[in-house]
C-alpha cells in the first residue's frame, strides 16, 4: 500500500520517545508498540514520523473558559503533521477527545474521523480521559482515512473496553450520493452544555490519569527538594503546562467531598439523557457543527472541511463512509450551511430510509 | 477493658490477598517472596498506556468469598478509583470497589450461634512496598506487590470482645484458605486486620469516638492491642483530661503501646469515582453456581464426616479438619486405602512426625498421596513393621520413593521366616545367659529386653508377634 502515517506523540513506538506533548514524559520511551502501530505494520503502512500534541491533548479544553488562547496546540499538531508527511496525502492518527484536532484539521481544508468508543484498541496510547480516549484519523482524503481504520480496528484483548463485536470493515451495503436533510426536531437538544459537562469529566478523568506522574519512577524529577511532598509539588509544578494544571485542579475540585454530587455525578447523568436523547430512528446521521456529541456518546463521527460533523449510530462508520463520499461529490445539501446555524439536525439518507 | 461501666464496640476491615497466579490487571506472576521488582511490568509499576485488563479468577474468588461469608453477591458489580498520592502506589490512585462491591451483607457465625455480620466484601489492588535503608537514609520502593488481587472484607461494629474478634479471624481464616481463597498468612501479610474501636457507657445507643488500628501482624498481638487501646480510651474518658481524637493508630507489639499514626481529619478525601477504563462485570446465577460448586468441602462439614460418617476422634477430626493440607492428604490417602482410622493415624503420627525431623511445617507437607497410603497399606497387611513404616515414609517424602520397590530394593520386608528368626533368637538367648537366668527366675522385665536384642539382631525387621510367639516357646 502506498499510504504512510504520521503518529500523534501520544502512540507508543517502541524504543522511541512517547512525550505525550508534555515536559513529564520528555525522557520517556516506550517499552511496547502500540496496537495499532503493530497492525500498520503488519499490513505494511510506512509509519513517516511523529509530531507532538498539546500536552496530553487537553488544549481547548478550556478555550472559553481561558479565553481563547489555548487551541495553538491542535492547530499546529496539523501544521506539522503536513510537515512530516510532506509530499504524499495526509493520514495522521492522533487521541481527539476535546475535539480541538478536528475543528483544527477542517480549518486546514482535512476530514477528521473519530471511530465508535472501543472500536479501536488503547493498548499503547498514553491515555488522557478513558472514557473518551479513543485514536481518530485526520486525513486528506477520506477514502485513505476510512482504509486506515480498517486496518487498525477491530477487537484487542489488551484493552479492557473494547467491544467483541467490533467490525473490521466499513462498506457501506449502498451508497447514496443524495443525502437530504430532512428537518427534524431533536426530542430534546442539551447542546448548550456541552462544553460544560466535557469540561468537567475531562478534568476529572485527565487529573486522575496524571496523578501516575508524580517524580518517583519515570518522568520528570525536580532537580532539589527537601522532603517527598516537595519532590511531588515541584516536579509536577515544573514540569505540567498551564491547561493540564488547570485540568489537574478543576478535577480534583469536581470529585472533592460533596462535588462529587453536585459537579461529577451531574455531569454523568446529563452525559447520560444526552446518549438516552440520541434515537436515530429513521435517520441515519445527526449533523451540527460540534465534535464533543460523538465524543460524549462514543459515536463515530466525520468532521468535514466547512466544519460540519456527522454523527452516526454506534458501529456504523458504513454510513460515514457514505456521507464523505457524498460530500466528495459536492452534494450542496450537505454542505451548504445556511439551515444549520449551529444547531443540531437529522438526516435521512434517502435510498436507506426506502 | 473490665470495667462494668463501659462497652468496648469493635469492627473489623480485614484485607486477604486471593490466591492467584497472576496480579489484578496484568499477567505478572502474584506470588510472594520475590525478589524486588522481580514480578513487574510497566502496567503495574504505573506506565502510561496499559488499559487494565481485569483478571477474571480474581472476580470468582471473590464471589467465592461471598458465598462462604453468605453474603449477596451483586448481579453487576464496578471498579471504582481511589485518589491519594504515596511513592508505593504507582497509578496514584488504587482501583478498588466503592459504588458496587461485589457481595453484601453476609455473617459469619461464631460457637456461641452470635451472627457477625459483614457489610461488604470488595475486591481491590495492593499497593507496592517501601523499604528504607537506614544506612544510606534512602527509600526504595518494590512493586512486587503492586497490583496483587486483594479482598477487603468489611464487618459491622458487632464485636464486643477480643476473644470474638479472635475467634472471627480464626473461622475467617478456616473458610477462605479451605476455600483456596487466599493461603490467609499473617506473617506474610496476606491477611491484614485494621481494628475499629470505640468505648460507650453500657446502655447507650451512640457510638464513642472511635480509632482505627493497624499494623497488627498476629493472632497473638490482636488480643493485646485491644486490651491496651480499650483501656486508653476508658481512661480518657475518665479523667477527662484530654479529648478521644478519631485518628488512625499503629500498634506496636515490642513496646505493648499503640501510637497516632495520622489524624483522619474531615479534609481527608479520596476523591472516589467510578472507573471509566474498566466495564461492569455482570455476575448471572449460572456463574454463581459454578463457583459454589467448585468450592471444596468446607472445614466444619469435613469435621462432621469425619466424626460422624468415618468415627473418628474428635480430637483426631479437629486437627485434620483444620488444616487444609493435611485434609487434602487425608482425603487422598483414603481413596486409595479406605480405612479411615489408620489413615488418621499414620498422619498424626509418622507423617506429622516425620516431617518435624525434616523441618517442613504441617502446612507445607506435600507427598504422594497414593504412595503414602501404600506405606500404610503394607503396614496394615503385615508386609512391614510400624518402624521400617516410618522409615520408608521419610524416604516417600523426601524424595518420592516408590515404597514397595524401596522395601524390595533394601530388604526391609518384614522377617517372619520361622527358621532366620529361631536361629537368630537362639544367638540371642546364648549371649544373653544371665538374663535367661532372670526371666526363669520370675522377670518379666528381662523379657521385652531380649524382644528388643532380637529386634536388634534382625535389623529392625523382624514381625514382633512372631518374634514373641517364638521368643516365648524357646524360653520356656
Amino acid at each position: 500500500m502506498g499510504l504512510s502515517v504520521v503518529l500523534e506523540s501520544s502512540i507508543m513506538q517502541k524504543g522511541l520517545p512517547a512525550t505525550a506533548g508534555s515536559k513529564m514524559l520528555e525522557n520517556f520511551i516506550a517499552p511496547v508498540d502500540a496496537t495499532v502501530v503493530t497492525r500498520l505494520e503488519a499490513a505494511g503502512v510506512k509509519i513517516s514520523g511523529r509530531v507532538d500534541t498539546s500536552e496530553f491533548g487537553a488544549a481547548g479544553l478550556f478555550e472559553d473558559a481561558a479565553g481563547g488562547t489555548a487551541t495553538q496546540g491542535d492547530g499546529s499538531l496539523v501544521f506539522f503533521a503536513k510537515t512530516a508527511q510532506e509530499n504524499r496525502p495526509l493520514v495522521l492518527l492522533c487521541n481527539d477527545y476535546t475535539g480541538g484536532v478536528s475543528r483544527a484539521a477542517v480549518d486546514a481544508g482535512l476530514y477528521y474521523i473519530q471511530p465508535s468508543y472501543g472500536t479501536v484498541s488503547r493498548y499503547g496510547l498514553i491515555p488522557s480521559v478513558g472514557s473518551m480516549d479513543q485514536i481518530g484519523i485526520v486525513c486528506e482524503n477520506p477514502e485513505d482515512g476510512f482504509e486506515i481504520l480498517e486496518i487498525i480496528s477491530g477487537y484487542d484483548a489488551k484493552d479492557g473496553v473494547m467491544l467483541p463485536n467490533s467490525s473490521k470493515t466499513y462498506e457501506p451495503q449502498e451508497v447514496s450520493s443524495s443525502f437530504e436533510i430532512d428537518i427534524a426536531d431533536m426530542k430534546s437538544d442539551y447542546s448548550g452544555v456541552y462544553k460544560q459537562v466535557m469540561q468537567i469529566l475531562c478534568s476529572a478523568e485527565l487529573s486522575n490519569n496524571i496523578s501516575r506522574y508524580d517524580g518517583i519512577k519515570f518522568g520528570y524529577r525536580a532537580k532539589e527538594y527537601k522532603d517527598l511532598n516537595e519532590l511531588y509539588t515541584k516536579s509536577r509544578t515544573e514540569a505540567f503546562g498551564e491547561d493540564v494544571k488547570l485540568a489537574a485542579v478543576t478535577g480534583a475540585m469536581v470529585l472533592y467531598g460533596d462535588n462529587y454530587e453536585r459537579y461529577y455525578n451531574k455531569a454523568m447523568c446529563i452525559r447520560r439523557l444526552i446518549k438516552e436523547s440520541l434515537e436515530f430512528g429513521e435517520y441515519d446521521v445527526i449533523v451540527s457543527k460540534c465534535p464533543i456529541l460523538s465524543r460524549l456518546c462514543g459515536l463515530p463521527s466525520l468532521s468535514v472541511p466547512g466544519g460540519r460533523v456527522y454523527t452516526a449510530d454506534a458501529l456504523r462508520e458504513d454510513v460515514l463512509k457514505a456521507v464523505s463520499k457524498s460530500v466528495i461529490n459536492g452534494n450542496t445539501s450537505l454542505t451548504d450551511d445556511k439551515e444549520l446555524g449551529g444547531k443540531i439536525k437529522a438526516i435521512r439518507n434517502q435510498k436507506s430510509g426506502e | 477493658m473490665s470495667s462494668d461501666k463501659y462497652e468496648v464496640v469493635m469492627g473489623l476491615e480485614i484485607h486477604v490477598e486471593l490466591s492467584t497466579e497472576s496480579k489484578l490487571f496484568c499477567s505478572c506472576s502474584a506470588k510472594f517472596g520475590a525478589e524486588p521488582n522481580e514480578n513487574v511490568c510497566p502496567a503495574c509499576c504505573g506506565m502510561p498506556g496499559f488499559p487494565a485488563v481485569v483478571n477474571k479468577r480474581a472476580v470468582e474468588l471473590g464471589i467465592a468469598a461471598g458465598l462462604v461469608t453468605n453474603c449477596e453477591i451483586a448481579k453487576v458489580m464496578t471498579f471504582d478509583k481511589k485518589n491519594y498520592f504515596y511513592p508505593d502506589l504507582p497509578t496514584g490512585h488504587q482501583i478498588t470497589q466503592f459504588f458496587a462491591p461485589v457481595c453484601t451483607n453476609g455473617y459469619v457465625e461464631l460457637d456461641s450461634g452470635k451472627h457477625i455480620t459483614i457489610k461488604q466484601i470488595h475486591i481491590e489492588e495492593d499497593a507496592g512496598k517501601l523499604v528504607h535503608e537506614p544506612r544510606t537514609r534512602k527509600t526504595l520502593v518494590d512493586f512486587n506487590r503492586a497490583s496483587v488481587p486483594l479482598i477487603e472484607i468489611v464487618s459491622n461494629p458487632d464485636f464486643r470482645f477480643a476473644d470474638e474478634v479472635n475467634e472471627y479471624l480464626e473461622k475467617l481464616r478456616l473458610l477462605l484458605s479451605f476455600a483456596g481463597i487466599s493461603d490467609c498468612k499473617m506473617q506474610e501479610g496476606s491477611m491484614r486486620c485494621d481494628i475499629n474501636i470505640s468505648v460507650r457507657e453500657v446502655g447507650a445507643d451512640k457510638l464513642g469516638t472511635r480509632t482505627e488500628l493497624k499494623n497488627i501482624n498476629s493472632l497473638k498481638a490482636i488480643g493485646r492491642a485491644i486490651e491496651y487501646e480499650a483501656q486508653r480510651h476508658i481512661d480518657t474518658l475518665e479523667t477527662g483530661s484530654e479529648k478521644l481524637v478519631q485518628e488512625t493508630r499503629g500498634w506496636d507489639d515490642d513496646t505493648g503501646v499503640s501510637y497516632s499514626m495520622r489524624e483522619k481529619e474531615e479534609a481527608a478525601d479520596y476523591r472516589y469515582f467510578p472507573n471509566p477504563e474498566i466495564l461492569p462485570v455482570y455476575i448471572d446465577d449460572a456463574w454463581i453456581e459454578a463457583v459454589r460448586n467448585s468450592l471444596p468441602e468446607p472445614a466444619h462439614e469435613k469435621f462432621e464426616r469425619m466424626t460422624a460418617r468415618l468415627g473418628l476422634p474428635e480430637y483426631d477430626s479437629k486437627i485434620i479438619s483444620g488444616s487444609q493440607n493435611l485434609s487434602r492428604i487425608f482425603d487422598g490417602a483414603l481413596e486409595c486405602f479406605d480405612k479411615a482410622k489408620d489413615v488418621s493415624n499414620w498422619i498424626l503420627g509418622e507423617l506429622l512426625a516425620v516431617a518435624k525431623d525434616s523441618d517442613i511445617a504441617d502446612d507445607d507437607i506435600s507427598i504422594d498421596t497414593a504412595k503414602f497410603a501404600a506405606v500404610i497399606r503394607l503396614s496394615h497387611e503385615g508386609k512391614i513393621n510400624r518402624t521400617v513404616g516410618k522409615k520408608v515414609l521419610a524416604e516417600v517424602l523426601i524424595n518420592d520413593v516408590d515404597p514397595e520397590a524401596y522395601i524390595e530394593e533394601n530388604s526391609l520386608g518384614m522377617v517372619s521366616d520361622t527358621g532366620l528368626l529361631e536361629s537368630a533368637i537362639r544367638d540371642v538367648l546364648s549371649e544373653n545367659e544371665k538374663s535367661v537366668a532372670e526371666y526363669k527366675a520370675g522377670s518379666q522385665k528381662v523379657f521385652s529386653f531380649l524382644v528388643g536384642q532380637v529386634m536388634k539382631k534382625t535389623a529392625g525387621k523382624a514381625d514382633p508377634k512372631s518374634v514373641n510367639e517364638l521368643l516365648r516357646k524357646m524360653l520356656d
